[in-house]
């Protein structure tokens, strides 16, 4: 298992502040599909083919029927080894011998399918099953699929942490692990590197466990790269350090070291263009200050910069936002980020909370910027 | 309480041989008779017999009034209680000494014999022991007395009637004037050759007994002369013991008389007017008069005083109080010092209404009942709860509205109809919640049976019933959705109902119930196969109105 600095744990910490993140045992959202968005589902994405919203024992109480010869449907939860290692998942289902229903069960929510349930013909029977994984593990990933032209109505799909798993219950395993997943060592890792630190960031549960991660230092990196902060394969995982492009990284980007960036300086996790402290010496003119441009909260993931919001730049000058700028307007890409700091494009790129909700994907300013 | 005896023939072909064979025919002038008693009592009960609770007594009683006023020496009457049959056997040979001495010395002799208890066709029972009938028949005439009465209080003891070579005592227009002789046979037994006779918690003893004794006491001197004679005390045990018994569940009994004597004169069996203490109903009384002894609290007569004369009842030294029924109206008298009875003087008040066995204040009742209870769990609400929904607490609760006639003894008819909230199931999603509400009407045809717990004071207004029903019922489902979706449906099916408990009818019409109550009606269909049937076990309370 390697250690990493602790300026190196921030990004991977950080992401994996979910961990742990099931409420009151609950692992799966809206299990009576009563969270219709219209006519597609809320809490379960369709994955394949298509659904319909279908009544089940009261026309008012609705399921989900699986349409055509190949559909799927699927949710991905934040469950991970620190809540449990036990899930019962239940579901009610009508299925007609001529469907072939299964859930698939995916691991740490990277894609790949560890177990297949067969979900046997029912008649509105409720059906139970008992899933045992190894830890540590982040995350989950439930499929529910079927093939064939029978009729498939399935309602109540619940899952709930549990102790019900007999010791004697294979477990499933998803080791080797991708990046982001959690790790007891460098053997459970996809990349072989394990990163841990235990005592940088309180309660983020990754005391006992590491992260994978793609590299160790610049050293692991090829020519021309440097282990930085890489892209989250998933809601639920860490985002993992990888090896990218040196000095690439334009202001304002995520980053865990000075070299991924074109600014080169990486300053509270984003690049920015000055330091704090003394370590900033002469990065800002006489007066001004290295400060937290972006309004993150936690002065982590916002890019440093000289009297931030000052309007005190000039044209073509760098800047975060439009108010660095005496123009008022600061020209980049707008960038938006997940309440931990990683970069997003939509919710479901975020992180879920306690709640089984998808975190909010903020537009919080710019990168690359340049004043006008 | 039944008093059983079948005195088939056996005993009557030895009555007929007795009634042959004439007795002395007259006591020596101014040599006056003597007259000793044989009274026995037994509770016991044979083989499938219960025990009697009053025969004992009844014999206690028939000894005292003797000794009052039968002008029996004490020492001459001979009360045996719960006997065996070889106590009776050596006082019937005792007593057969005893008269065949009084005969050697040219004296007449009087025997009363008194029975009170169960008997089987050829036997008096008495407890695990019998005494055959022609034993008894053998031995009672072995007894040469001038004169033998024979008292009988047992069931069917009017089987005597079928005396071989005696007619039948026919009705109470027989008058014993033209037949009597001093001489011979007679024989009073408690009801006819087909029916039982019975006890009475009120009067704590047997009908007839009770009656032949208040008859003995005076209320049966028709003539007033003072005396009550065989044949007065016969027509007073007749007519009271039958209006007595004729609303009585086991029903009329008649007394029965068969006599052969001889002879001019009457028989008296008692004298009251020679009682050291006597009550005068007075002659503007009128009505149902019973005569309590306060002290012991028990009813010493009981007869029906017609206005218009005066009547005198001989009793025991003692405290005494009457009372007289006619119409709703009961009149508290007390009795003087000196055996008065001061109408002036009566508490009188309205009675309160009676429930006769079997039977009901009201023949029509309506009662509205509360009753509440667990739901039934089954295949519809374990389906509920698969679909993550949860019961609310608390239980299955309604009114019910029930309108029955009597129509007969014990038996109730009717019809019942109930609206019952069921317990809502509720799922919460999200910020909204879905929730079944859901309510069960039937309408039933119901049956019951109602039986008093006592047959008087308040416990005959106290009964236990028993209740079942059927006939149909209505569902009513209301669901609201977590989008404010809602829907509403009514189901029909079939419904059964049974249940027991207690109904106590107050005064003045109303009453109330208590029970428990299993009702089961199977109406409200889900879209997926299952069935509810509402209903479970109910605890219910109400309260009632009678017509």
């Amino acid at each position: 298992m390697k250690r990493l600095p602790i300026s190196l744990v921030i990004v991977s910490a950080a992401a994996a502040s979910q961990l742990g993140a099931t409420n009151c045992g609950q692992v799966t959202r809206d299990p009576g599909f009563d969270l219709w968005c219209g006519d597609s589902l809320c809490a379960w994405k369709v994955e394949r083919g298509d659904v319909e919203r279908v009544p089940t024992w009261n026309e008012g109480d609705p399921g989900v029927q699986l349409v055509g010869t190949d559909t799927a449907i699927e949710q991905l939860t934040p469950v991970t080894s620190d809540d449990t290692t036990c899930i019962k998942f239940t579901l009610i289902a009508n299925i007609d011998l001529d469907a072939n229903v299964a859930l698939n069960i995916d691991v740490d929510g990277d894609g790949t399918i560890e177990r297949t349930e067969q979900l046997p013909t029912s008649s509105w029977k409720p059906l139970e099953f008992l899933i045992a994984i190894d830890a540590p593990y982040s995350g989950v990933r439930f499929e529910l699929a079927k093939t064939g032209a029978g009729s498939a109505v399935l309602a109540e799909i619940d899952a709930v942490t549990s102790t019900d798993c007999d010791p004697s219950l294979p477990k499933i395993s998803a080791f080797p692990a991708p990046l982001g997943a959690g790790c007891n060592g460098s053997a459970d890792c996809t990349s072989g590197y394990c990163a841990v630190d235990g005592t940088f960031l309180p309660g983020d549960g990754l005391a006992a466990t590491g992260v994978c991660v793609g590299c160790d230092g610049a050293a692991t990196c090829g020519s021309g790269d440097v282990c930085g902060a890489g892209v989250a394969i998933s809601a639920v995982g860490g985002v993992p350090w990888q090896c990218v492009p040196a000095g690439a990284k334009d202001l304002g980007e995520i980053c865990v070291q000075d070299a991924e960036c074109a600014t080169g300086i990486c300053t509270g996790g984003a690049c920015s263009t000055c330091h704090t402290g003394s370590a900033g010496g002469s990065d800002c003119a006489t007066g001004e200050t290295c400060g937290p441009d972006w309004m993150t909260g936690f002065d982590l993931f916002t890019p440093y910069v000289c009297n931030p919001n000052g309007m005190a730049r000039a044209s073509g000058q760098p800047c975060a936002s439009d108010d660095d700028c005496m123009s008022g307007t600061c020209s980049g890409e707008p960038y938006s980020e997940c309440s931990d700091g990683r970069p997003c494009t939509n919710a479901s790129e975020c992180p879920l909370d306690s709640s089984l909700e998808n975190g909010d994907c903020n537009l919080i300013g710019v990168t690359g910027g340049v004043c006008r | 309480m039944f008093r059983h005896l079948l005195l088939a023939g056996a005993l009557a072909a030895g009555t007929a041989v007795t009634l042959a064979a004439p007795r002395a025919a007259h006591a020596q002038a101014g040599d006056a008779p003597s007259t000793y008693a044989i009274v026995i009592g037994s509770n016991a009960g044979g083989p499938g017999q219960d025990t009697l609770r009053y025969a004992e007594d009844d014999a206690r009683k028939v000894a005292q009034v003797l000794v009052e006023l039968g002008g029996v020496s004490a020492d001459r009457v001979d009360v045996i209680v719960h006997p065996t049959p070889d106590v009776i056997r050596a006082r019937l040979d005792h007593l057969a000494e005893l008269v065949a001495a009084d005969a050697a010395a040219g004296h007449q002799s009087r025997v009363v014999f008194y029975y009170s208890g169960h008997a089987r066709a050829q036997a008096i029972d008495l407890g695990a022991d019998e005494l055959p009938l022609d034993e008894l028949r053998k031995r009672l005439f072995d007894v040469k007395a001038t004169l033998t009465v024979v008292v009988l209080d047992a069931c069917q003891s009017g089987a005597f009637a079928r005396v071989k070579g005696a007619a039948p005592a026919a009705d109470f227009s027989y008058s014993s004037r033209e037949h009597l002789d001093a001489s011979g046979v007679a024989v009073l037994a408690s009801s006819s050759g087909s029916e039982l006779s019975q006890e009475s918690e009120q009067l704590r003893g047997s009908y007839f007994t009770h009656n032949l004794l208040v008859g003995l006491r005076g209320a049966g001197d028709a003539n007033g002369d003072g005396q009550v004679t065989l044949d007065e005390a016969y027509q007073y045990a007749y007519h009271q013991t039958l209006l007595a018994t004729a609303e009585t569940a086991v029903g009329s009994q008649h007394v029965t008389f068969e006599a052969d004597l001889k002879g001019h004169g009457e028989v008296a069996l008692s004298f009251p007017r020679a009682a050291t203490a006597a009550i005068e109903l007075p002659a503007a009384m009128e009505g149902t008069t019973l005569v309590e002894d306060t002290r012991a609290k028990v009813v010493v007569a009981e007869t029906y005083k017609a206005k218009g004369a005066a009547v005198r009842i001989a009793v025991a030294p003692g405290d005494y109080r009457v009372l007289v029924r006619s119409g709703n109206q009961l009149a508290r008298c007390d009795v003087g010092s000196d055996g008065s009875v001061d109408m002036a003087r009566c508490q009188t008040e309205t009675l309160e209404a009676a429930r006769p066995k079997g039977g009901s204040l009201h023949e029509l009742r309506v009662e509205i009942d509360g009753l509440a209870g667990g739901e039934r769990d089954d295949g519809y609400t374990q389906n509920l709860t698969a679909f993550g929904y949860n019961q609310a607490l608390g239980p299955s609760a309604g009114l019910q509205a029930l309108a029955i006639k009597h129509v007969a003894p014990y038996v109730w008819v009717g019809g019942l109809a109930s609206e019952v909230g069921l317990p809502s199931w509720t799922r919460a999603t999200g910020a909204e919640t879905q929730e079944l509400d859901w309510s069960m009407t039937t309408l039933d045809v119901v049956g019951r049976g109602e039986v008093p717990i006592g047959s008087d004071g308040a416990l005959s207004r106290l009964a236990l019933y028993g209740q079942v029903g059927a006939g149909l019922a209505l569902g009513h489902a209301h669901f609201s959705g977590a989008e404010g979706e809602s829907n509403s449906h009514t189901y029909a099916g079939y419904a059964f109902t049974a249940g027991a408990g207690v109904h106590f009818d107050f005064r003045h019409q109303f009453g109330v119930s208590a029970g428990y109550q299993f009702d089961y009606a199977p109406a409200i269909d889900d879209r997926i196969g299952n069935t509810h049937a509402a209903g479970g076990h109910r605890l219910l309370a109400g309260l009632s109105y009678g017509f």
